[in-house]
């Protein structure tokens, strides 16, 4: 019986892969292409982000297609900053702002912001508008409910690094919220 | 109002939803991209993969960390070293070494009821419904058999005859998989599971059988404890 479900869940799997591939694959591209600025190296990154996914296959539910694209979006975005990252390396270029855990402490944590009194502005614009390393994190956790440890599986980065890229999102998130969010 | 938990959840879909859309607008305007030949090469390889019997391509995993099985030639008389009365008193031992990585384990014929066996007739008296042999090769001292469904699922079971010349050694990658020693037919065995399937070795007199496959712990354990094998003289 074990046999005959191990079964059943791989071939539900290689639907799921396949469904994936010819949904998502041209956002992927788009997306990867803004980041790496030409087609073959978004290919590259769509093709590495897909290997990602197999390796991940089993944490999506297409059933739930927003989480499954969020997920998907997460994945080949950081995939094409990785690539991007490589490419720069010998440069010394540090792309975007994603040096996020360098970035300066603030001295208020995040716990006591989160209970100051905010009434006025949007959680919602406020959330979807935070810097992509926040929002990630943000979404990831109280969207998609993954743990700190499938967090930093699919940001491929520490436990600990994921928990202070939460902390750092809440107190971005109360300063955005106090300014009203809105997406960016 | 403040900001909590509660709340954070309880937004975080239309945000994710939000997020989505405005990504979704972004790339609206965009002529649909034609992918090149070299990335459609790839992406069908890598779904022709993902197509491939699940069990094979499992399996092809659990190889890479499964068992390996040496029977090495002891140098010098062992046997002759031996006393008769030893011979009678102890079995095939079973040393375990561990490290982080892998579980080694040495059998050697200390003693024994040394026997000959005929592994041409070795009877499977258990197999999982839908298995059956589909290949053989038989040996004076080791045999290996595939056994397969019509699922693509693949199990395989070698047999290795340890002789009185001879200790078998085998090292299994055991990192992050669960390892336990159960008892099967009277005598230790080694049992690791991981993920994508498992490996179970265990030992009948001086016969030591390695069952290699997607497999629930049930049935490996029946299939091991129903082997059949024929000793055919005693020492």
């Amino acid at each position: 019986m074990i046999l005959y479900m191990s079964l059943i869940e791989s071939e539900q799997d290689r639907s799921k892969f396949e469904t994936i591939y010819m949904d998502y694959r041209g956002l992927m591209f788009y997306i990867a292409r803004d980041i790496l600025g030409n087609d073959s190296d978004a290919e590259d990154a769509v093709q590495e982000a897909f290997l990602k996914i197999i390796k991940n296959i089993d944490r999506i539910d297409l059933s739930e297609c927003h989480k499954t694209k969020l997920y998907i979006v997460i994945i080949v975005r950081r995939t094409a900053i990785d690539i991007y990252r490589r490419k720069r390396k010998s440069d010394n270029n540090v792309p975007f702002d994603e040096n996020y855990i360098d970035e300066g402490c603030e001295d208020v944590s995040a716990g006591e912001q989160i209970e100051n009194t905010l009434d006025k502005l949007d959680l919602v614009n406020a959330m979807a508008g935070l810097p992509d390393r926040y929002r990630d994190v943000i979404l990831l956790k109280y969207y998609n409910a993954f743990s700190d440890a499938e967090i930093a599986k699919t940001l491929e980065t520490t436990e600990s690094n994921v928990r202070k890229l939460l902390e750092r999102a809440k107190k971005r998130l109360v300063r955005e919220y106090e300014k009203g969010g809105t997406v960016q | 109002m403040t900001i909590t938990e509660e709340m954070l959840y309880e937004n975080a879909e239309k945000a994710a939803i939000l997020y989505l859309d405005k990504t979704d607008a972004e790339y609206q305007s965009e002529n649909e991209h034609v992918f090149s030949g070299r990335f459609e090469r790839n992406m069908r390889k890598m779904i022709k993969d993902q197509k491939r019997s699940p069990g094979q391509r499992r399996f092809i995993s659990i190889m890479q960390k499964a068992a390996i099985v040496l029977l090495i030639a002891l140098a010098g008389a062992f046997a002759t070293t031996m006393s008769v009365k030893a011979y009678r008193e102890e079995f095939i031992n079973f040393i375990k070494r561990t490290t982080h990585r892998a579980t080694n384990i040495e059998y050697r014929i200390g003693d024994v009821e040394y026997c000959e066996v005929d592994l041409n007739k070795t009877a499977f008296g258990y197999l999982p419904q839908g298995f059956e042999i589909t290949e053989q090769k038989i040996g004076d001292e080791e045999a290996f058999y595939t056994i397969r469904n019509s699922d693509g699922g693949t199990l395989y079971i070698d047999l290795y005859v340890v002789t009185d010349t001879t200790v078998g050694v085998l090292s299994i990658n055991t990192e992050n998989t669960e390892v336990s020693y159960p008892t099967i037919n009277g005598e230790k065995a080694l049992l690791s599971i991981e993920t994508e399937g498992l490996i179970l070795v265990c030992s009948q007199r001086n016969v030591i059988c390695k069952i290699c496959g997607i497999v629930s712990e049930q049935d490996a354990v029946r299939i091991a404890e129903n082997i059949s094998l024929c000793f055919e003289k005693e020492q």
